[in-house]
C-alpha cells in the first residue's frame, strides 16, 4: 500500500546511497576497512573480485545545510533582489545585484545569482560550467578530406569543398576543443578545399573549351 | 578569460556501452582524462562534439579500481583463432596445395592475430576504474589497465591530498566506525518515523475528488 511517507522515504534512501561507504562496483557489498586504502588489489568480501579502493577525506566530510536567508529586521537594511524580505549577504559577481544566502550560488570561489549562473551556462561565459562543444574544425576537415579518402565519393567534392571552406571561415573564431588550441585543422581544410575548388574550376574550364573547340 | 591549461592524463579510449558498444566503431564515444590545476577533466568525444565532466580535487571521495576478466576473454578468443589459423597453415605446408601465395596470406593473418594477443598480455591485467563524488559515481573508461590506472592514481593522489589533506591509515578505520554509527542512528530514526507514519493517511484512503455540496 503506497503511503505518502513511503514515497518520501524512497527518495531519501536514494540520496543516502551515495553518502554511504564505498561498495563493490560488481556485487554492491559494502567494503570493509581491510580493503580501503591498501597498496595493492584486495579481494572483495562479497564476490572476491580484486579491488583497490582509495578513499579521501571528502568521503567523511559533512556538507553544511544551505542557508535559507535571514529575514530583514531593520528598515533600510539591504535586501535580496529576488526575495525582498530576506537580508542580502553579498553582491552577485555577474550583475552586481544583492542576493541572500538562499540565492547565493558559489562556483570556484565566485558568487553568482541564479539568473547569472543560468545565463553564464547558456552563453558559455562561465567556462567551468561549459559541458559541451561542437568541433567545427573537425567537421570542416572531414568535409575536405573524407570524399577524397573514400575514393568513390570524389565527385561529392563539388559540394563538400565549398562547404568545408565556408565552415573554416565562418567558425574560425569559434571555440574549438577545450584542450586543443591549434587551428591546424581549419588550415588543412582550407588548403584542401581550395585545391579541390581550383581543380573543379580548371576541369570545367577545359570541358567548356573542348566543347567550343 | 584565458582558457585553462590542461595536461593529458590518459589517451582516449572507447567507452563501451554493452556488448554491441564495441562494434559501433563509427558512432563510438572516446573518453580521455586531462589534468587541470584544480580538477580532472573527463572528455567524451564523439568525433564532432565533446562533452566535459569536471571532477574537482576537493570533491573526490574515492577512486575504485576493479580488476576485470576482459584480458582473459580476449586471450581466449585470440588463441582460439590463432590455433585455427595455425592448423590451416600446417595443413597447407605439409599437405597438398602448398601454394606460396596462400601460405603468405595465412602467415600475414597469423601475425595480425598474434600481435594483439602479445599486446594484450604485455599491457597487463584489465580493470574498470570508478571515481566517486558526493553526487555521482563515474566510470573512467580510459583507465582500462591496472598498470595505467596505478600510474594515473599516482599523479592524481598528491593533488587530491593537497586539496583535501592527508588521511592516515588508522584514521580511516576510526572515521568508518563513526560513519557506521551515524548511519545506524539515522536508520533507527527513519524506522521510528516510518512506524509513526503507519497511522498516516494513505493514497487509497484519500478521497478521489473533492465534491462541494450545494447549499
Amino acid at each position: 500500500m503506497a503511503t505518502f511517507s513511503v514515497l518520501g522515504l524512497n527518495s531519501l534512501a536514494g540520496r543516502r546511497q551515495i553518502h554511504s561507504l564505498p561498495s563493490c562496483p560488481k556485487c554492491g557489498a559494502p567494503l570493509v576497512e581491510g580493503v580501503l586504502n591498501q597498496p595493492s588489489l584486495e579481494p572483495c568480501p562479497g564476490c572476491q573480485s580484486l579491488l583497490q579502493v582509495e578513499v579521501f577525506p571528502a568521503l567523511f566530510r559533512r556538507t553544511a545545510p544551505a542557508g535559507s536567508g535571514e529575514i530583514v529586521l531593520v528598515d533600510g537594511e539591504s535586501s535580496c533582489f529576488y526575495h525582498a524580505s530576506k537580508k542580502a549577504v553579498l553582491a552577485c559577481q555577474g550583475c552586481g545585484r544583492f542576493v541572500c544566502a538562499l540565492c547565493d550560488c558559489e562556483l570556484n570561489g565566485e558568487h553568482f545569482c541564479p539568473a547569472c549562473l543560468e545565463t553564464g551556462k547558456a552563453k558559455g561565459k562561465i567556462k567551468s560550467l561549459e559541458n559541451r562543444r561542437t568541433l567545427y574544425d573537425s567537421i570542416a576537415l572531414s568535409l575536405a578530406i573524407l570524399p577524397l579518402v573514400i575514393f568513390i565519393f570524389w565527385f561529392f567534392t563539388i559540394v563538400t569543398a565549398p562547404m568545408a571552406l565556408f565552415m573554416a571561415i565562418r567558425y574560425w573564431n569559434a571555440p574549438g576543443s577545450i584542450v586543443r588550441h591549434t587551428r591546424i585543422r581549419y588550415v588543412v581544410a582550407m588548403i584542401f578545399a581550395t585545391l579541390q575548388i581550383a581543380g573543379w574550376g580548371i576541369g570545367i574550364y577545359f570541358l567548356i573549351e573542348n566543347l567550343h573547340g | 578569460m584565458a582558457e585553462q591549461e590542461y595536461r593529458r592524463l590518459t589517451r582516449s579510449r572507447v567507452r563501451r556501452k554493452g556488448f554491441l558498444g564495441f562494434f559501433t566503431i563509427v558512432a563510438s564515444t572516446r573518453s580521455s582524462l586531462w589534468l587541470a590545476k584544480d580538477h580532472v577533466l573527463s572528455i567524451d568525444s564523439r568525433r564532432y562534439t565533446e562533452e566535459y565532466k569536471r571532477f574537482y580535487f576537493r570533491d573526490i571521495q574515492a577512486i575504485t579500481i576493479r580488476q576485470t576478466k576482459r584480458r582473459a576473454i580476449w586471450n581466449f578468443a585470440l588463441m582460439l583463432l590463432l590455433v585455427f589459423w595455425l592448423g590451416m597453415l600446417v595443413s597447407m605446408v605439409s599437405g597438398f596445395e602448398s601454394d606460396s601465395a596462400t601460405i603468405a596470406l595465412l602467415c600475414t593473418w597469423f601475425l595480425i592475430l598474434a600481435v594483439p594477443l602479445l599486446a594484450n598480455n604485455i599491457l597487463g591485467p584489465t580493470c574498470a576504474v570508478y571515481l566517486r563524488t558526493a553526487v555521482q559515481i563515474e566510470e573512467l573508461p580510459s583507465l582500462n589497465r591496472v598498470r595505467r590506472a596505478h600510474k594515473a592514481l599516482a599523479r592524481i593522489r598528491p593533488l587530491i591530498s593537497a586539496a583535501q589533506g592527508q588521511l592516515a591509515p588508522e584514521e580511516v578505520s576510526v572515521r568508518i566506525r563513526e560513519m557506521n554509527q551515524s548511519s545506524d542512528a539515522s536508520a533507527m530514526a527513519g524506522a521510528s518515523q516510518n512506524a509513526r507514519s503507519e497511522s498516516a493517511p494513505t493514497v487509497e484512503d484519500a478521497p478521489s475528488r473533492i465534491v462541494v455540496e450545494p447549499q
